[in-house]
């Protein structure tokens, strides 16, 4: 590429950054009243509320909790992300819970922005709630025989 | 040893100097850990028990000891590597031995292990004439009575290692401290390579490597060769000190400043510039330079101290700090998770207007890595996730068109990969490369010369450095060069068509590399550039699949 176009694109490059920077997020916007405190409550009430269509006796155990990922280097908006493992006694039906999932965030209504349930080892479906909240379960079926399972929650940019 | 023969050679078992061998190294490394816990765990004693008599007996005890627990590791060591060079070497040579005399009876002649001779029968001499046989004869002698020389070599070599590190039957092992280690030392291995850093190291004694990290943490925390957990414990007490004297120039700062308000609020500024003209300018001109100064001290603190909360949160696997200075923009190379120990280890090197005060964003995505490679991988083996900011990172995005910033990072980012290599314990570990940005540039301009990666991963890149990845030396080839770019992503702007400000885009077929799926991204195209590591972008499982070398699941 001649040194002239890349100094074209270099330039064309740093004033798109600085439009962008200044003209924000346009990631999916909640509803304007939750608070980042709210944001972190539902995410993981969402998580628990997800827990509680399951069997009883699996537990979440937190793998992974950021409450405040900056949307953008500098941005004072931020995300919540939290990961969990399923933890479950043995006998308890963990291949039944992408499908009891898929059935109740179905019958929410939520939005399937992710689905992998069709993958034979790492099957996985991920939802997305109309104030865009999003939550998702995992399954990956180890070498050893084993199941582990996980739920991952998040919110968008607030 | 006099009086070895072939039998004796024949009938030694390999099997018995390895089990002696493993008992040995298994004390050595067992005195190495006990004699760090000693020499940790008795060194606040002179601050505790500073004076008297008893002190001053129960100090000289306590150093005598500490030297004598740590002269003994080398010893050990060396006795232990002595004998499994025994066992190795014994069983070469009887394997060799045992073709020699294989081949000797397939051609005819009859081994006498025990009397040590060859002979040929009658009939040979009648057929190839007896010079010939003679020649056999002799040649099948010779080599026999070259393995026994060799034999007998390694039985002197592994006697004279064992007799020079046995104990004194009287003073032990002594009690006297081996020399220090010095910074030029110290300076002098820097620029090795990293495995021979690594075996200089390990010559050290435990009281020795002790010392120079107590002695030279700045110079011990970035050497590359030496283990994670020493590098470690060498950065936290810089990070510590770093900390300390930050925090105490930032109190002087404020006290300076307070001083000169209380004295401006009483009108005693004059007292304050004695000779000024004009001291109340003097005043204000002072309270904007400490502004300053208190502005970036305060950026620096801050990820001084966000690196510190991640160390000590006891609610993330643990981390060790494996680099950090506050000199210039700042340095740091934090892992999450034990990158010696680790299955797979993976570098994460940030981009344009990443440093020390925007540390905890990338510290977030290196947790965010090991967390997804630990579900992925089909073991469920442990990942360490390393953020590497052992570079200045451009500080705008006008500065990310120059190549100098790549260009400075190139080395260092060399050594430190080969250092992983080294220092890694067991079977090799699985290690990838990610640059994010200006750091694929980073990532791409020491690759060009060689870099110590299975795999290398461009997200968000505007170009390498190469317009193909043929041309990008790594452990892997092609085929282990990944790249994805969001549709939505800014980076596309840095260039036309595929040609991009460092060459040709590798997310590009062209570039012959790989390419693995993101999330377009939002309408921003700043935002765009920073969602890979967002939840639920596909990007993230697929830098975990390739971190856990799972192509085969990559789309």
């Amino acid at each position: 590429m001649p040194a002239t176009v890349r100094r074209l694109a270099l330039t064309l490059t740093t004033v798109l950054a600085a439009a962008a920077i200044t003209s924000g997020c346009d990631t999916v916007e909640p509803a304007a009243t939750i608070t980042k405190q709210q944001a972190v409550e539902r995410v993981a009430n969402r998580a628990q509320e997800a827990l509680r269509q399951l069997p009883p006796g699996a537990t979440l155990q937190v793998r992974l909790h950021e409450p405040d990922t900056p949307c953008d280097p500098g941005d004072p908006r931020t995300f919540v992300e939290s990961n969990y493992s399923l933890d479950y006694p043995e006998q308890w039906p963990v291949e039944q819970a992408i499908p009891t999932l898929a059935a109740y965030w179905r019958d929410k209504g939520y939005k399937i922005i992710k689905d992998q349930r069709d993958r034979p080892k790492t099957p996985a479906l991920s939802v997305e709630d109309p104030d865009g909240f999003r939550i998702g379960v995992a399954l990956t079926y180890r070498d050893s025989g084993r199941i582990d399972a996980f739920l991952i929650s998040s919110s968008p940019c607030l | 040893m006099s009086g070895l023969t072939l039998q004796l050679l024949f009938d030694a078992n390999a099997d018995t100097v390895d089990s002696s061998a493993r008992a040995w190294l298994a004390m050595a490394e067992g005195l190495d850990n006990a004699t760090e816990d000693l020499i940790r765990g008795s060194r606040d004693l002179a601050h505790v028990w500073p004076a008297g008599p008893a002190a001053e007996a129960a100090h000289t005890r306590t150093a005598g000891l500490r030297a004598e627990a740590s002269n003994a590791y080398q010893p050990c060591l060396r006795i232990g590597r002595a004998l499994r060079d025994h066992a190795d070497t014994l069983r070469h040579l009887q394997a060799t031995l045992r073709g020699i005399t294989a081949e000797a009876v397939n051609a005819g002649f009859q081994v006498d292990i025990g009397a040590g001779t060859v002979r040929a029968p009658q009939h040979m001499y009648a057929g190839s004439g007896p010079h010939v046989v003679a020649q056999q004869v002799n040649s099948y002698m010779w080599q026999l009575q070259g393995v026994l020389d060799q034999a007998a070599e390694l039985d002197g070599r592994t006697r004279t290692v064992i007799t020079a590190n046995l104990p004194d039957p009287h003073r032990g092992f002594g009690a006297l401290s081996l020399p220090p280690v010095s910074a030029a030392t110290l300076r002098a291995q820097k620029g090795r390579p990293p495995a021979q850093v690594l075996a200089w190291w390990h010559s050290l004694t435990p009281e020795q490597q002790e010392q120079a990290i107590v002695d030279h943490p700045d110079l011990v925390g970035w050497l590359d060769g030496v283990p994670a957990a020493d590098r470690d414990t060498a950065n936290r007490a810089v990070l510590a000190r770093e900390i300390a004297d930050l925090t105490g120039r930032r109190t002087a700062l404020d006290s300076r400043a307070d001083y000169i308000r209380s004295m401006a609020d009483e009108g005693r500024l004059a007292e304050l510039y004695p000779g000024s003209m004009n001291p109340a300018g003097q005043a204000w001109a002072e309270l904007d330079r400490i502004e300053d100064q208190r502005a970036a001290i305060a950026g620096t603190l801050s990820g001084a101290t966000t690196i510190q909360e991640r160390l000590d949160d006891p609610n993330k696997p643990p981390a060790l700090l494996l680099g950090f200075s506050t000199a210039g923009d700042g340095k740091a190379i934090v892992s999450v998770g034990d990158p010696d120990a680790a299955a797979n280890v993976v570098t994460y090197v940030p981009g344009t207007m990443s440093d020390l005060p925007s540390v905890g964003n990338d510290l977030k995505r290196a947790d965010i890595m090991a967390t997804d490679a630990q579900q992925l991988d089909p073991a469920g083996r442990d990942t360490a996730a390393i953020l590497w900011l052992g570079y200045d990172a451009p500080d705008f995005f006008h500065h990310a068109g120059s190549a100098s910033y790549a260009e400075n990072a190139r080395s260092d980012l060399q050594s430190f990969q080969a250092g992983l290599r080294a220092t890694h314990e067991g079977p090799a570990s699985h290690n990838t490369v990610i640059g994010h940005s200006y750091g694929t540039t980073a990532v791409g301009y020491a690759a060009r010369d060689t870099l110590a990666a299975d795999e290398l991963i461009f997200v968000g890149s505007p170009g390498v450095g190469v317009d193909t990845a043929s041309d990008l030396r790594i452990d892997g080839d092609a085929a282990n060069v990944w790249a994805s770019t969001a549709a939505n992503d800014v980076i596309h702007f840095t260039g036309l068509d595929d040609n991009y400000r460092f060459g040709e885009n590798p997310a590009n077929p062209g570039f012959g590399g790989r390419q693995f799926t993101s999330a377009d991204g939002s309408l921003n195209p700043v935002t765009t550039h920073n969602q890979y590591w967002d939840p639920h972008n596909p990007s993230r499982e697929n830098i975990a699949h390739i971190i856990t070398g799972q192509a085969d699941k990559v789309y």
